[in-house]
């Protein structure tokens, strides 16, 4: 039996700013970092001196072969303090994947801890010019040698081996899916700052979506972009002479280690099984469980996750994700529909690995969600990445023990 | 080299021949390919195989018999290696 999680509801969000979601930014994405980092301080009515503590995830996650540069294509913490010109006591990169919650992981750490009191959780996201997952490479070093001579690469590939798993054992038709991309456009076209604001998508413009590795279509990918957000983490004790309405961190969890894989290799079983382990520590971290949470923000980078999540997490039974969705089961606007997808998630936004699902999160906890403002909603959940290899946390409005 | 088992850092590994029979497991078909190439190659069907010898042991190749194969979860597959350049063969399977 493990120690339970002493930092329960004892770090919260106070604070956050979010650039627009563009195809390509007409400044860099340093620059435009430094201005989200200081709208979200100032946002949380600190100043930048005060923030002593930074962390992010810098990963630019892109198969091509586009140089990986600070400041220009990601943006890591220590770049961010530097340039803010502030010395902090913590500054720190998370390294594994689901890299939102595992930086809201090290933040809580932090500030639970001692070792900082208000922690700036940033993440940068970059669209290269031309194209994102082309690699002209010619010879294959590594795990790579193994499937990039027979055409095996990326993650198209990747996750369509998944998710043709998923199709095949459980006799779900690829046609399904168009449900989960027209509810996240529905709300993405909702979001002033999405790209795709005001572009709602219908179902046959999915079904015509062009197959790039089948099963997988086009739009299951969400589309690279220019982005950035910041959040400002504090304690739940100096949250209160703060001026928004705190949100709570209750718990978090991050992916353990499978078998034996080759990076691109995700077999479905690998999927549930550590998946399943991934919710068990979210909900012992939490002290809640699946029918408590109002607002479960699901990953969806690729479309197949949001099945994943949704049958990981108990909110179906595993193999009736793509019933549950089918049968409204995902429906923001219905009274019986779970708003797994409301803040509009990547397919609605664009690809901001995790942003979405902690935003529309905190948004709505602090009743700060404006015109999409939901009634009722105060444990929330978001999650980024695979539930075998990525992380969730979990929000509330209120700091239960 | 660390074995997915015991843990060993020195586990010996011995190569072993092996039957090169298997079992589908999942697969996939590029119509697009973000490598340099393949397009010529378009549609590729790509297949993951657990071996018999050892069902953990999975190998990712190109399923020769092309895209309209009848493939089902657990089709009996069989190696055919292709050859790529004088010294570079690479797992390719067809359907057994």
């Amino acid at each position: 039996m493990s120690s339970p999680f002493l930092a329960r509801n004892r770090v919260a969000v106070v604070g956050y700013a979010h650039t627009d979601v563009v195809k390509h930014a007409d400044r860099s994405l340093g620059i435009l970092a430094l201005e989200t980092a200081k709208q979200a301080i100032a946002d949380a009515g600190l100043r930048t001196d005060q923030i002593d503590g930074f962390t992010s995830s810098a990963l630019f996650p892109s198969a091509g072969n586009h140089a990986v540069e600070d400041g220009i294509s990601t943006v890591s913490s220590a770049w961010l303090a530097q340039h803010l010109g502030v010395n902090p006591r913590f500054a720190s990169g998370f390294q594994g994947h689901g890299q939102l919650p595992g930086s809201v992981a090290l933040a809580v750490n932090a500030i639970a801890s001692g070792g900082a009191d208000y922690v700036l959780v940033h993440r940068a996201l970059h669209n290269p010019p031309g194209s994102y997952h082309g690699n002209p490479m010619q010879h294959a070093v590594g795990a790579m040698q193994w499937t990039v001579p027979q055409g095996y690469f990326g993650p198209l590939a990747m996750i369509g081996l998944t998710y043709n798993e998923y199709l095949q054992r459980f006799g779900a038709s690829p046609d399904a899916m168009a449900t989960v991309l027209v509810e996240a456009r529905k709300n993405g076209a909702r979001i002033p700052w999405s790209y795709w604001h005001d572009r709602p998508l219908a179902r046959q413009d999915y079904l015509d979506s062009p197959v790039l590795v089948e099963p997988i279509r086009r739009l299951d990918c969400d589309i690279p972009v220019d982005g950035v957000a910041a959040f400002v983490l504090t304690s739940a004790e100096r949250a209160r002479d703060l001026p928004h309405r705190p949100v709570y961190i209750s718990g978090y969890a991050s992916g353990s280690p499978t078998r034996p894989r080759s990076p691109l290799h995700w077999p479905l079983d690998d999927l549930y099984e550590t998946g399943a382990e991934t919710a068990r520590r979210l909900w012992e971290a939490a002290g809640v469980g699946p029918g408590d949470i109002d607002l479960p923000q699901l990953y969806d980078g690729f479309s197949p996750f949001v099945y994943l999540w949704l049958e990981v997490l108990g909110f179906c039974p595993v193999g009736e994700a793509h019933l549950f969705v089918q049968n409204g089961g995902i429906d923001s606007d219905s009274p019986t529909g779970l708003p797994v997808l409301s803040g509009g998630g990547a397919l609605g936004n664009g690809r901001m690995h995790g942003v979405p699902q902690m935003l529309e999160c905190y948004l709505q906890l602090s009743n700060r969600a404006g015109q999409r403002q939901r009634e009722g909603a105060s444990i929330a959940l978001a999650c980024h990445s695979s539930p075998h290899l990525g992380g969730a946390v979990v929000y509330s409005t209120t700091a239960f023990s | 080299m660390v074995c997915p088992r015991c843990h060993h850092p020195d586990p010996g590994f011995t190569f072993e021949p092996v039957s090169g029979e298997g079992t589908l497991r999942s697969w996939v078909i590029l119509h697009q390919s973000f490598l340099p190439g393949f397009d010529t190659l378009l549609p590729v069907v790509l297949v993951d195989v657990a071996l018999d010898e050892q069902s953990d042991v999975r190998l990712i190749g190109r399923l020769l018999d092309g895209p309209d194969a009848p493939l089902v979860l657990g089709s009996r597959v069989r190696v055919a290696f292709e050859d790529l350049a004088p010294d570079i063969a690479v797992p390719a399977f067809t359907l057994a």
